[in-house]
């Protein structure tokens, strides 16, 4: 196992992230693909900590700390969605248009 | 002792002056039509009366102490380097003013109780009256040529006020704008004079300019120099001010003097300034301040002797000599307007003006001269005699105008034709009125008599032809007085005023006494004074005794009034020779800086030389101080053989102060006792003359005033018309000058009107044109780039605002590329 093969797996965990979040239109993916994205992150992390230096476990670490935040953000996320659509009985993104001017 | 009254001398009728003006203000505080009581006149009297007690008192310890002057200075103003001071100055000069001015005053204060009496407006005219009398004591009193001028002008604010007093009559209105008009251009000139002196020299002191005595720390000329180099005199100081500039000062001064004391060509308001009550005419327009003039050319002698000559008509005029000329041609012009003038107060102005004339001639006349050998002499009789003459006309004038106010009291008429015989009527008023007379036209033994012949002495040192004008209008003088005596006082009643109105007497004006028949005697109030001036017209010309009269009689020494009052030029400036130019000018005849007939050119100007014995021994003490190299070339050849009469006169006061040495140094100048009765023969000749020839004319009323019931010759009748209308003076001067300043203002108007107005309307059109095309600039230039500045941001933000689409995966989607941009450029740039 080499570290190349861990961020190959990141890389292209972190590419389907980003396509979803710029291709879907449900937002409850979208925060899906968030989490794709993150988890993308929190691999690479493990990755470099362990091949860095192996004693330190100063990327796990982070990768906790990112959990609980992600797992936060998860919720905030979901509230929003729920209120939006408590407002506008849908949650298609395209159809949001009351941030704009 | 005497110097703490001094100040109190003018302040006590300025007093009286206040006094009248918040007690007038107060009575009509008090209600309305509440006045002043009559009464209150005599405060104003009282006052002046101390006044007049004060001036005697200081002015004789002045006279009769050891010649010293008082002189004392307080500063008031320091602009740059220009000191001015007020303060006091009494020497002889001031003294013998002091003594005239208050006497006239006290006596015709005292008259106006009576003349003034039942005039409702009394108490205003003893204000001004006080006022006026005020400003005249602290004109003499002055020390700066500064305060000399406020109180010259004070004057003419009472002059005018006095003038005007019946201001309901619109000839005394015109009268007094006249006078204050008239003297106004001599003013004008007197102060351009104070300036350029003040610009030159940095003061106005007399201490500085006449006396030579000022402190030389304190004064500075403009241009830092030190004023008083050489000499010890400030106008001699070398490179100061230039005697020409010098001349120029005295003109302009003169200038003044011309004005106040109406002298050709300024003198066509004295005539008219007789509309006033006749007091006034006696005090201000006889007595005091129409001899204002004569007393500031006198008081600025040094500034007259000390000018270069001033070329004028291809003739180098000593600024002296124009003061004589003037003299002159007012004596002899005024004197032939008297010759048929009706108006009892019309004749004595026209007098008044002569007689100044005559002191200019004799001012004119003295000073210094250069003669032929380049040395410079005193002519000293000239100063002396004029202000004696001043002294001796104030009382027989001021007597004979107090006697026609009199007149006019007791006829109610002025014109001289409405009167006749009142000897039978008023015979005090008549001795009084004949003594005056005969004081004015030089009967020997009273006052005219002395004054006019030192007159004509200084008149005969200086310029022959002078000397025959003085003498001819000696007797033309004698003529209309003698006119004005013989168809007033002789002869019979002629029934008073003919017709109302016309030939308006001052007082019938106010008293009704206008249709009265028989004329009356005037109060006892009126008669005093009368007696007094009387008493003074006779006994005041004993101060001037010619010497050789004096020891002639065994009196210890005569002329006392030159002792008093002489002019003693610094002695470096006698003892400057003039230079070359100076000599060349003597050359030309006339007036200018010419030797007396006695400069032979063999004096040489050295003692060893003379050929008088009588020289030497005033030479001797006058050794003691300087040498004197003028005095001999002075020495008229014909005094030579009679002379030694003069050496044992100088040596009786040879003591004395150096002012008084400057005195005797001239004494061996002095004319022999033939000479003066020579003199006095002439003038009296003149005089009887005159008087003769009027008397014979105007014999049992044969001669009236030409009714044109028959032809005259052509020569005749330019005579008589000429002299009928003041030689057209005043028609002469409506038609150019009055009129031509009207024309003028209506030029100035036109051009006001034609050329300033359309400039300032052109400008406020152009202004309007300019601002309408700015407002298209602004509206369309200005307010287009703004407008288009803010289109510009609209549309901008228009544009711009679609960018945000409210969609966030719009906004991911840049934000990702942005990541990808950042990326590359990292990239890119590794």
């Amino acid at each position: 196992m080499h570290l190349t093969h861990f961020l190959i797996v990141s890389a292209a965990l972190f590419c389907a992230g980003v396509y979803g979040v710029l291709t879907r239109r449900n937002a409850v993916a979208i925060l899906m693909c968030i989490e794709l994205m993150l988890n993308a992150a929190n691999l690479n992390l493990i990755a470099f900590a362990h091949f860095g230096d192996p004693d330190l476990i100063l990327g796990q670490a982070f990768t906790i700390f990112v959990l609980t935040v992600a797992a936060a953000e998860a919720a905030v996320g979901l509230a929003i969605v729920l209120s939006v659509y408590r407002n506008s009985k849908h949650i298609n993104v395209d159809d949001l248009h009351i941030l704009k001017w | 002792m005497v110097e703490p009254l001094i100040p109190l001398i003018p302040l006590l009728p300025f007093l009286g002056f206040l006094f009248y003006v918040a007690g007038g203000a107060f009575s009509s505080w008090l209600g309305k039509g509440v006045r002043l009581p009559d009464s209150s006149a005599y405060v104003g009297v009282a006052l002046m009366g101390v006044s007049w007690l004060l001036s005697l008192f200081v002015a004789g310890t002045v006279l009769l102490g050891p010649g010293e002057t008082i002189y004392r200075a307080y500063p008031w103003l320091v602009i740059g380097g220009v000191n001015i001071s007020v303060g006091y100055m009494v020497d002889g000069l001031t003294a013998v003013m002091l003594i005239v001015v208050s006497t006239v005053a006290f006596a015709v204060q005292v008259y106006s109780l009576g003349y003034m009496h039942g005039d409702e407006k009394k108490p205003r005219f003893f204000s001004h009256l006080s006022l006026f009398t005020a400003a005249m004591l602290a004109l003499v009193l002055s020390n700066t040529l500064l305060e000399l001028f406020i109180s010259w002008e004070i004057m003419g604010l009472a002059s005018y006020l006095l003038i005007g007093y019946w201001f309901e009559k619109p000839s005394a209105m015109r009268a007094a704008k006249k006078a204050f008009i008239v003297t106004r251009v001599g003013d004008t000139f007197f102060f351009l004079g104070i300036l350029l002196l003040v610009m030159h020299t940095g003061t106005t002191d007399f201490a500085d300019v006449v006396l030579g005595t000022g402190d030389p720390s304190t004064r500075m000329a403009l241009d830092g120099s030190d004023a008083r180099i050489t000499g010890g005199h400030l106008l001699f100081a070398k490179g100061l001010v230039g005697t020409l500039t010098l001349s120029f000062i005295a003109l302009l001064i003169f200038g003044g003097a011309v004005g106040k004391s109406a002298q050709f060509p300024l003198h066509v308001w004295l005539p008219d300034a007789m509309e006033g009550p006749t007091p006034v005419s006696a005090l201000i327009h006889a007595a005091t301040m129409v001899a204002a003039g004569v007393y500031l050319v006198a008081r600025m002698y040094p500034v007259f002797d000390m000018g270069a000559p001033v070329p004028l008509l291809g003739i180098a005029f000593r600024p002296l000599g124009l003061v004589a000329l003037i003299g002159t041609i007012t004596a002899l012009m005024a004197s032939y307007i008297a010759f048929t003038q009706n108006d009892i107060k019309r004749i004595l102005a026209f007098s008044t003006c002569s007689q100044l004339g005559y002191m200019f001639i004799a001012l004119g006349c003295g000073g210094t001269v250069v003669s032929e050998d380049g040395t410079r002499h005193l002519l000293h009789v000239g100063f002396s005699a004029a202000l004696f003459h001043l002294t001796t006309h104030a009382f027989f004038k001021a007597l004979l105008f107090l006697g026609s106010g009199s007149v006019i009291h007791g006829t109610g008429t002025q014109d001289i034709w409405e009167m006749g015989g009142l000897r039978k009527y008023l015979p005090a008023t008549t001795l009084t009125f004949l003594i005056g007379t005969l004081a004015l036209i030089g009967f020997p033994g009273l006052a005219g008599f002395w004054s006019k012949d030192q007159i004509l002495e200084a008149a005969k040192e200086y310029n022959g032809l002078i000397f025959l004008a003085a003498l001819f209008g000696a007797g033309m003088t004698a003529f209309y007085m003698t006119r004005l005596y013989r168809v007033a006082f002789c002869g019979q009643w002629s029934g008073g005023p003919q017709h109302d109105g016309g030939h308006g007497s001052d007082h019938g004006h106010d008293h009704g006494h206008g249709h009265e028949h028989v004329p009356h005697e005037s109060p006892r109030s009126m008669l005093l004074p009368l007696y007094a001036l009387t008493a003074l017209a006779i006994v005041a010309g004993f101060l001037g005794l010619p010497p050789a009269i004096a020891r002639a009689i065994g009196l210890p020494e005569g002329n006392v009034f030159a002792q008093w009052v002489h002019y003693s030029p610094p002695q470096a400036w006698l003892e400057t020779n003039a230079s070359g130019e100076h000599a060349r000018r003597l050359a030309l005849p006339g007036l200018m800086a010419q030797a007396p007939h006695g400069a032979v050119p063999d004096h040489g100007g050295s003692a060893a030389n003379a050929p008088s014995p009588a020289a030497e021994p005033a030479h001797d003490h006058a050794a003691a101080t300087a040498t004197h190299p003028a005095e001999h070339g002075s020495v008229p050849a014909s005094n030579a053989p009679s002379a030694p009469i003069a050496p044992d006169h100088g040596h009786d006061h040879a003591a004395a102060t150096a002012a008084h040495a400057a005195e005797h140094d001239s004494e061996p100048h002095e004319p022999t006792l033939w000479q003066v009765l020579e003199l006095m023969f002439l003038g009296t000749l003149a005089m009887a003359i005159g008087a003769t020839l009027a008397y014979r004319a105007y014999e049992g009323r044969r001669f009236n005033w030409y009714d044109g019931t028959y032809a005259l010759t052509p020569l005749e009748s330019a005579l008589y018309y000429s002299s009928r209308n003041k030689l057209y003076f005043d028609e002469i001067y409506s038609a150019t000058l009055v009129r031509g300043l009207f024309l003028a203002s209506k030029i100035a108007r036109w051009l006001d009107q034609w050329l300033i107005d359309l400039i300032v309307r052109g400008t406020g059109f152009l202004t309007v044109q300019i601002a309408a095309l700015y407002r298209l600039f602004d509206s369309y230039v200005v307010d287009g780039l703004v407008n288009f500045s803010g289109w510009i941001c609209g549309r901008a933000g228009d544009g711009l605002r679609r960018l945000q689409t409210g969609q966030v995966p719009t906004y991911v989607m840049v934000v990702f590329l942005g990541v990808l941009a950042v990326i590359a450029a990292l990239v890119q740039g590794r």
